[in-house]
C-alpha cells in the first residue's frame, strides 16, 4: 500500500520563508548594534584609561614644580614643534628632594613614537638620565602660557598659569591646566 | 516519532527568551557604564581646566560647554563664601548623564 504524506503548501512555505527573512534579518541588525556599540565601550574604556593615568602624573609633576632651582624650559623644533621639555620638580621617583624631569618624544623614521620621562639628579655633572615610557598614544604636545586674548606659546615658565595640550595619534586633543607654584 | 508537547516548546522558548534579555541588558548595562566613566574622566578635565582658569586668571567658564574627548562636557561655575573665605566651585556634566562631578577650590 503506497503510504501518503502531507506536505507543506505553497502558501505556507512562503510564510516560512518570510518570516524566517525577517528574523534573520532583524537578528542580524541587534548584534550588529550590539556589536558595534560594544566595540565603541571597548574604545571609550581605552581613551579614558589612558587620560587618567596621563593627567594624574602631569598633575604631580607640574604642581610639585620648584622653580627656585630653574624655571620650566621648552625645547622647539625647527618648525616651532616641542620637541621637548624639563623643569625642576620635587615630584622624584628615583630620587630624594628635588630632581630634574624632561619630557621628551622617542623619534623611529622621523616620527614619534614614544612619549617618555626622563628624571636626573640636582648636581648630576654626568648627564644621566633615568628614562621611563609614559605612552604611545601621545605623537606631539603644546605648552602654553596665558596671554591677553588666550594662550601664546611657551618658551620658559616660573610660575603661574600653564596649559599642556597632548595631542592622540587618532587626531584627538587634550588640554590640561596645571599651575605652576613658582 | 514522537514530537515535542507544546508545554515543552513553551518552556524552551521561555528559557532561550531569559538568556537573551539578560544578555541584552548586560551588554546595554556596559555599554552605558562605559559611557559614564568616559563622561566622568572629560568633565573631571574641563571642570580642572575651568576651575584653574577661574581662580588663576579671573577667566569665567559659566555655561560653557566643550568637546572633549568625543564628549560634550557642560560646565557650571559659582561662588560660595564659607566662614568668609571665598570658595570656586565647578560643576561639570554631560547632556546625557547631567552633573557627574564636582570641584572646589579655595584661594
Amino acid at each position: 500500500m503506497r503510504s501518503v504524506r502531507k506536505g507543506l503548501t505553497l502558501l505556507e512555505l512562503l510564510l516560512v520563508v518570510a518570516l524566517s527573512a525577517v528574523v534573520v534579518s532583524l537578528t542580524y541588525a541587534f548584534f550588529n548594534a550590539t556589536e558595534r556599540t560594544g566595540k565603541e565601550a571597548v574604545k571609550t574604556v581605552e581613551a579614558s584609561n589612558e587620560v587618567t593615568p596621563l593627567f594624574v602624573l602631569l598633575l604631580r609633576d607640574l604642581e610639585s614644580a620648584n622653580s627656585k632651582y630653574g624655571p620650566l624650559r621648552v625645547r622647539r623644533g625647527p618648525e616651532g614643534e616641542v620637541d621637548s621639555f624639563q623643569f625642576y620638580t620635587e615630584n622624584c621617583y628615583c630620587f630624594k628632594g628635588v630632581c630634574k624631569v624632561k619630557y621628551w618624544f622617542l623619534n623611529r623614521e622621523g616620527k614619534p613614537v614614544l612619549l617618555l620621562r626622563s628624571e636626573q639628579r640636582l648636581n648630576d655633572i654626568n648627564g644621566n638620565w633615568i628614562d621611563s615610557p609614559v605612552t604611545t598614544k601621545v605623537d606631539s604636545l603644546e605648552l602654553l602660557i596665558p596671554s591677553a586674548d588666550g594662550y601664546k606659546e611657551c618658551r620658559f615658565a616660573k610660575e603661574g598659569l600653564i596649559k599642556v595640550v597632548l595631542k592622540f595619534k587618532n587626531g584627538e586633543e587634550l588640554p590640561l591646566t596645571f599651575n605652576l607654584r613658582g | 516519532m514522537k514530537g515535542f508537547t507544546l508545554i515543552e516548546v513553551l518552556i524552551a522558548t521561555a528559557i532561550a527568551g531569559l538568556a537573551f534579555g539578560a544578555f541584552v541588558v548586560l551588554a546595554t548595562t556596559a555599554a552605558k557604564t562605559a559611557d559614564q566613566v568616559a563622561g566622568t574622566v572629560a568633565a573631571t578635565v574641563a571642570a580642572h581646566n575651568c576651575l584653574n582658569e577661574a581662580v588663576y586668571l579671573n577667566r569665567s567658564c559659566q555655561g560653557k560647554e566643550e568637546e572633549l574627548l568625543n564628549q560634550k562636557v557642560e560646565l557650571n561655575q559659582d561662588f560660595q563664601e564659607v566662614m568668609g573665605v571665598r570658595v570656586v566651585k565647578v560643576e561639570g556634566g554631560t547632556p546625557n548623564w547631567g552633573k557627574l562631578v564636582e570641584l572646589y577650590e579655595v584661594r
